[in-house]
């Protein structure tokens, strides 16, 4: 039999480093594990990881998903640091979606662009928000389980998407589960420079992460909200309201996700519509808490890991299609990193030694 | 309405309900020891995805069932191994193993997907005659062990020696230590548990409930089981009535004559008040040290 010994290293690893050494680790194990799929690791590297690197459409994905990471990531970024699992961004982002297709094609759908996108955007943060206040006034007045409430909702907020493609949000021009397509005044992608990224969503999500900086290091809200998700003892005994943490950083996690999904219908390179769920989000709602804990569940370097994670993602996308392998291949990286992950946040702060029982010890780190 | 109408509804009630009540009985032990699983989702699938070719292959719902818990087991394994002795986070390697499962059953069974199991599980019918009553006792072997499963896991949970270790490792490590008991070997076991019901549930799903395979075939079931294992108060027997309750509700989408989408909705967004209800009372009775990793304080200081 053998145990495994941690001891309290005495100074910790630096984060940069540990997660750069997971990412490393965690791409070359996916790789491995394609290889079981008879998926040539060294082409799918090649093709999934450096392909999207040197072409325009490329970055304009990787932008593309890195816009949606990053506004769902910082969200997190926000949960996370009060204490609060919401794994929910997903159905967040899906009701942003929502919200924004109700704007453009039914509540104005007339307006110029500089009314109706922010007029989108604006409602598919509070759509998104009301979401996740809905998991976070369950926490706070009855003690529900946000990981399980938020989950529940993301599946509520799939099948109501679903529902609205195939029922009333049809569009009667085809057999597609699809909406009608949005006015040209809502495309975001009006706004662009020579690649094709969306400029409104760029501006948003840089002013949401010098938000959230500030937010939670410079003013009393965050200071209670970073003392109630590190130790939540102290900050009753402090008088802090926990509730008013819970709730508040619910929303504004929510919210950001909302954003995201706004972004996800209106500012990509296909046709900006309500699609089935799994086409407008795929699980960005997940890799986005990979986001948050690879940027150690700080704001501004979300804005390098959402666009990591954006290529991720993307490679991983690239390779299901080439190597014709259905899903799975986006899965099985999001789940080797986050395990990895958790693994290296344990060596980070420990040693981690090997016993055999009776027999010499083995010693790692 | 007619009474075999209704027959018909709880014999749907129970084949939807039982490979939540499996893999909600997994969890009940790994939580009464501390550790939470939230890798059950994506262990269902892969024991469903592996199940399945298992069964396929061989023609034989025994080892396809058998192959299934072994897979969920390994995938607890993991978790356990991360968690219990690596410390890891438990929320982050739990949400690893749902990707890791997910991802490798689309994988795995990627060629199986239109093929169909044309192999019956063997049935046990006692009171066939008798309304209602039928739906619960004419029913194929899976179900009379998930049945009998609920019963030995409550007796052992509170009745045996083994289940007051369990029970002590949850509530307080530290003296369950002190008083001799081994925290990592009791909750490793627990969590091994915890996979290898999840992956008998999976397979279920696929063998018995749907006889195919299609990717993401558990949607959400492994997460409803998750409420259901806090809505039980980790009791197993309060586990096999709220795991048929929620069994009618997803029966409810065959039967309800609305909107197919707006049907399966249903489940998920009964869970939410369910649990609402429920976590009021788990308050108290809930597991003071789940999710948290056990440290020793000499391995928190700092050493050699």
């Amino acid at each position: 039999m053998l145990r495994f010994v941690i001891r309290r290293r005495e100074k910790e690893l630096s984060y940069a480093v540990s997660s750069a050494v997971a990412i490393l680790v965690s791409i070359i194990l996916s790789l491995l594990i394609l290889l079981f799929f008879r998926i040539n690791p060294i082409m799918a590297f090649v093709k999934g990881f450096l392909g999207p690197l040197i072409t325009l459409h490329g970055w304009a994905s990787i932008f593309y998903n890195g816009l949606i990471l990053l506004l769902c990531g910082v969200g997190l970024v926000i949960a996370f640091r009060a204490g609060v699992w919401n794994i929910g961004a997903e159905g967040q982002l899906l009701m942003g979606a929502i919200a924004a297709t109700w704007v453009a094609i039914y509540l104005i759908p007339d307006a110029p662009p500089l009314v109706l996108i922010p007029a989108m955007f604006a409602l598919g943060f509070v759509f998104g928000g009301l979401w996740g206040l809905i998991a976070g006034i369950l926490k706070s007045e009855l003690n529900v389980n946000e990981v399980l409430s938020t989950m529940m909702l993301n599946y509520v907020a799939y099948q109501l998407v679903y529902y609205l493609v195939m029922g009333p949000w049809a569009n009667p021009l085809t057999n597609y589960p699809v909406s009608k397509p949005f006015p040209e005044n809502a495309w975001l992608l009006r706004f662009s420079g020579p690649l094709p990224i969306s400029l409104p969503t760029l501006i948003i999500g840089i002013l949401m992460v010098i938000f959230t900086h500030f937010l939670l290091f410079n003013t009393k809200l965050g200071y209670e909200i970073r003392a109630v998700g590190s130790n939540p003892d102290a900050a009753r005994a402090y008088g802090i309201s926990q509730r008013k943490v819970i709730v508040i950083s619910m929303f504004l996690s929510g919210g950001m996700a909302g954003l995201a999904g706004v972004h996800a219908v209106a500012g990509g390179l296909l046709m900006p519509q309500l699609r089935r769920p799994e086409q407008i989000s795929r699980g960005f709602g997940f890799i986005a808490i990979l986001v948050a804990w690879l940027a150690g569940i700080n704001p501004i370097p979300v804005i390098f890991t959402s666009i990591l994670m954006g290529l991720i993602f993307l490679a991983g996308y690239v390779i299901q299609v080439l190597f014709a392998r259905g899903l799975g291949v986006t899965n099985v990286f999001t789940g080797v990193m986050l395990l990895v992950l958790s693994i290296a946040d344990t060596f980070r702060r420990y040693r981690i030694s090997i016993e055999f029982y009776g027999l010499r010890r083995m010693r790692a780190g | 309405m007619d009474l075999w109408v209704i027959t018909l509804f709880v014999a749907l009630a129970i084949r939807m309900g039982t490979p939540l009540l499996l893999a909600c009985l997994g969890e009940i032990y790994s939580e009464r020891a501390g550790v939470l699983n939230l890798g059950i989702e994506g262990t269902m699938m892969l024991g469903a995805a592996i199940g399945f070719i298992a069964a396929y292959e061989t023609q034989s719902l025994l080892f396809g069932f058998l192959s299934a818990m072994a897979v969920g087991g390994l995938l607890g394994l993991i978790h356990g191994v991360v968690v219990v002795d690596l410390r890891g986070n438990q929320m982050i390697s739990g949400l690893a193993i749902t990707f890791v499962g997910m991802g490798l059953s689309s994988l795995i069974a990627h060629s199986y997907v239109g093929r169909v199991l044309n192999v019956d599980a063997p049935q046990i019918r006692v009171f066939e005659d008798v309304p209602i009553i039928s739906a619960i006792f004419c029913q194929n072997v899976v179900v009379y062990l998930a049945y009998i499963l609920s019963i030995v896991m409550w007796f052992m949970v509170f009745h045996t020696r083994i289940g007051i270790e369990i029970r002590a490792v949850g509530e307080n490590p530290i003296v369950a230590e002190a008083s001799g008991v081994n925290v990592e070997k009791i909750r490793l076991i627990c969590t091994v548990l915890s996979g290898a019901f999840a992956g008998l549930g999976g397979a279920y799903i696929s063998l018995i409930d749907m006889r195919s395979w299609t990717d993401l075939l558990t949607v959400g079931k492994g997460w409803v089981a998750l409420a259901l294992v806090i809505v039980s108060l980790w009791n197993p027997l309060f586990a096999l009535f709220i795991s048929y309750f929620f069994g009618a509700l997803y029966a409810f989408q065959v039967f309800l004559g609305i909107d197919i989408n707006l049907a399966k909705m249903i489940p998920y967004a009964a869970t939410i008040p369910v649990l609402a209800v429920a976590s009021k009372l788990a308050r108290r009775l809930g597991i003071p040290v789940l999710g948290k990793p056990y440290i020793r304080e000499e391995e928190a200081l700092h050493g050699v």
